[in-house]
């Protein structure tokens, strides 16, 4: 985890001038932030957390060239919480620890909510910090028949009052002036009518606060709804469907399996191009550099871990673009509540269901999506479990060993792989019961939300959130990845071994037949390659490895060969498939659907002792293990990087892999006493 | 749940009943709350106070209350630990 505090910048010559920007979750305040900011925002741990904060350099007048960095804070209800959020938002706008106290904070509320809104400016108001009100949002309250008069307001309040539509982009040059003006009476607010002003009452007595927020609105808002109570017809409507135990779920079925679908189908293109142009970039530079270490490293280490890096990217902006529109539509709120009634149960929140499902595409945007849930426990319960569900890795491993279990008989093989998801999925929950009963104990908190108005979404938010949330992954986790892909690339490539007797006897041979026979000739390459490969896998230190740790695989039936395939496929798994297929015939596959007879080789591949690599019981206790097993060092990175330490990911690689151990095991034994071996 | 946390909140009037016996559309005002500080204190600042008024929108799990304009949604769990006065039942 990044403690390093917030990068603010260099006081001495040009002192930069630091805008915090708070305001109630729902208020718009990240859209403001994107408006501001654009996309050259970067991104910074807030010290002591995992909370990321985004920081950026908002232009305040064009003309003077003043530039101010903006911080956005995350979002609160009132800074007198006992929340994460509400405890980073004490201690920047106090200036504690590592923070530099902001020049001014520009508060952003809801103007359709407004008394509400009011309780944190009122507390921010009481921090005696220079602050300019963003009342956002008034279209909607316009609509709704309410009349504010921002001056009023404004001389009420003691601070600029700016109107905006942050969404729209309306009101922001009015906003940087307010804001610009704020800055430069040097830390003394503006000049406002202090006699109209209404006194702070102690912020934290909440009923004293309570009714200054209501004596505020009563005499700066006017209209036949002022206090926001007449009932929303076609909001109550929605909210019975989207809420009722069985519409509720069919609907959250519906827009789950629709986002997915997109995400799966969407994706596919832009990763096969991604994986296409690293396959060209490899080829061009094996060609172009000599032959080499260092052309090995570039051209599989280095090239191949930031494709296998790289290649995450689409699922990741594509999944976080659509759950954002989602977010936005105020539709997950309503989702949360639907989900919490089974998730619940098993000790998880209802915000943990987009997170489980995302991690059957893959683990690593579901662990990212976590950052959904607000409660730090129920987080760290969800990302500890969220590896069991079936990803798409797992795909090729499953398609292996189920064709090698169950050849000929496609409707078992086809339970079979519903019961991996199925087994995937148990095993999660059941860890969830036993994480909040040992070492997250507790219940998950009971669910109290504010169900967001229902909003068209915006694209433009979407789209900043998915390059936000890319760039994120890219830089935090993106890095750790490569570096394991080049380790791991390193452990199956080195020492470079000698070709093996039998080897160079087969290319002699064919030396002699290449004119005559050619295609004898090049089977007798074929064989030679097969051989070369096979022996420089066992020679390499991954080779070794496997060797000197197959006692431990020894009791769930598993030799050297296949010891070797669980230790690299610690990559990622569907490292597994090709391993084999080097380790067992010397050739590489790419679609097990159309290879047909690599898997017939792989069937009747042996052992060193000639017995078959691959019985019944092994394969069952192969499918058992990669279904459960923690075999994935990406997820791992991702893990650490989210929990913001090597604990909770070294309890998830051990406890998964313990789990996986024991199950396989009890399958491999288990089918032995049945007489199935 | 902290009960021991908000003890001096569990005293009851005899008008006071769990949110979780009216149905939709009633109208109240809020008593007191059997919750832990935290979640007491994340009502309050959603607006749910005592005294608060409010309506129920939707009853059942979830149920949904109005309190002004917010729309505040709560599990079972957190409805049956919150006492109300329904309107026109004040002693």
């Amino acid at each position: 985890m990044s403690t390093s505090p917030l990068p603010l910048a260099a006081e001495p010559a040009h002192r930069q001038l630091h805008v915090a920007l708070a305001g109630n979750p729902n208020t718009g305040k990240t859209t403001l932030f994107n408006q501001l900011c654009g996309l050259r925002a970067k991104t910074a741990n807030f010290p002591g957390t995992t909370t990321g904060a985004r920081i950026g350099r908002c232009s305040l007048c064009a003309k003077a060239g003043t530039f101010a960095e903006i911080v956005d804070l995350p979002g609160t209800y009132r800074v007198h919480l006992e929340l994460p959020e509400a405890q980073i938002n004490r201690d920047v706008l106090r200036g504690e620890g590592l923070y530099r106290q902001p020049d001014a904070v520009v508060v952003v509320v809801d103007s359709t909510n407004l008394a509400r809104n009011l309780y944190l400016v009122g507390e921010i108001l009481a921090s005696g910090l220079p602050a300019v009100v963003a009342l956002n949002m008034v279209d909607i309250a316009q609509r709704r028949g309410l009349t504010i008069d921002a001056e009023r307001l404004a001389e009420r309040l003691g601070c600029p009052v700016v109107p905006i539509v942050a969404r729209r982009g309306r009101g922001l040059r009015e906003l940087r002036e307010a804001i610009a003006a704020t800055l430069a009476a040097a830390g003394a607010q503006p000049a406002t009518d202090a006699e109209h002003r209404l006194a702070l009452p102690d912020v934290e007595d909440f009923s004293a606060l309570a009714g200054w927020a209501d004596r505020v609105v009563t005499e700066s808002v006017g209209g036949e709804d002022a206090v926001g109570s007449a009932a929303d017809t076609f909001t109550e409507r929605l909210d019975l469907a989207f809420t009722h135990p069985l519409l509720g779920v069919a609907v959250f079925g519906l827009v789950m399996g629709a986002l997915f679908l997109t995400v799966f189908k969407l994706a596919t293109v832009p990763m096969d191009l991604i994986e296409l142009t690293f396959e060209v970039l490899g080829g061009w530079v094996s060609e172009t550099i000599p032959e080499g270490a260092i052309r090995d490293l570039l051209a599989d280490g280095v090239i191949g871990g930031i494709a296998g890096t790289v290649v995450f990217l689409p699922q990741i902006c594509l999944l976080f673009f659509l759950i954002s529109l989602l977010e936005d539509t105020g539709y997950l709120a309503r989702a949360a509540f639907v989900m919490d009634r089974l998730l619940c149960r098993f000790g998880l929140p209802g915000h943990a269901f987009v997170p489980l499902l995302s991690s059957h595409a893959c683990a690593i945007p579901g662990i990212l999506s976590t950052r959904l849930i607000p409660d730090r426990q129920d987080r760290l319960a969800t990302i500890l479990v969220a590896p069991f569900m079936s990803c798409s890795a797992r795909l090729p491993v499953y398609v292996l060993l189920t064709t090698l279990l169950l050849r000929d008989r496609p409707v078992l093989a086809g339970l079979a792989f519903v019961g991996c998801y199925a087994l995937g999925a148990a095993l999660a929950f059941a860890s969830a019961f036993l994480a909040r009963r040992t070492v997250l104990a507790g219940r998950s908190r009971p669910m109290v939300l504010e169900l967001p108005s229902y909003k068209v979404p915006s694209l433009r938010t979407a789209l900043y959130n998915a390059a936000h949330q890319g760039r994120v992954f890219l830089e935090k986790a993106g890095t750790v990845i490569v570096g394991i892909c080049v380790v791991m690339w390193w452990l199956s490539a080195y020492p470079h071994a000698e070709p093996p007797a039998e080897a160079v006897s087969l290319r002699q041979e064919a030396a002699t037949l290449v004119d005559a026979q050619p295609q004898a000739a090049a089977e007798l390459e074929a064989q030679a390659d097969f051989l070369e490969t096979r022996h420089a896998q066992a020679q390499s230190f991954a080779g070794r490895l496997g060797r000197t740790i197959q006692p431990v695989f020894a009791p769930l039936g598993y030799d050297w060969q296949l010891t070797v395939g669980v230790l690299t496929s610690f990559l990622a798994r569907e490292v597994f498939v090709s391993t084999m297929a080097v380790l067992l015939t010397g050739d590489d596959v790419d679609d097990l659907e159309d290879d047909k007879g690599v898997i017939a080789q792989i069937r009747t591949a042996v052992r060193d002792d000639g017995s078959p690599v691959f019985t019944t019981a092994t394969a069952a206790s192969l499918l058992v293990f990669f279904v459960l097993a923690m075999q994935c060092l990406p997820t791992l990175a991702v893990t650490r990087r989210e929990t913001g330490s090597w604990k909770w990911a070294g309890l998830q690689l051990a406890y998964m892999s313990s789990v996986a151990w024991v199950l396989a095991f009890v399958t491999y034994h288990g089918l032995h006493l049945l007489g199935v071996a | 749940m902290d009960r021991e946390a908000c003890k001096d909140e569990t005293e009851t009037t005899p008008a006071a009943v769990p949110l979780t016996q009216l149905r939709a559309g009633d109208r109240g005002r809020l008593h007191a709350t059997r919750l832990v500080v935290n979640d007491r204190e994340m009502l309050h600042a959603l607006g749910l106070a005592e005294r608060s008024p409010f309506r129920v929108c939707k009853a059942g799990d979830p149920w949904i209350l109005q309190v002004r304009s917010t729309r505040i949604g709560m599990s079972f769990e957190v409805a049956h630990r919150i006492l109300v006065i329904p309107d026109g039942s004040e002693p």
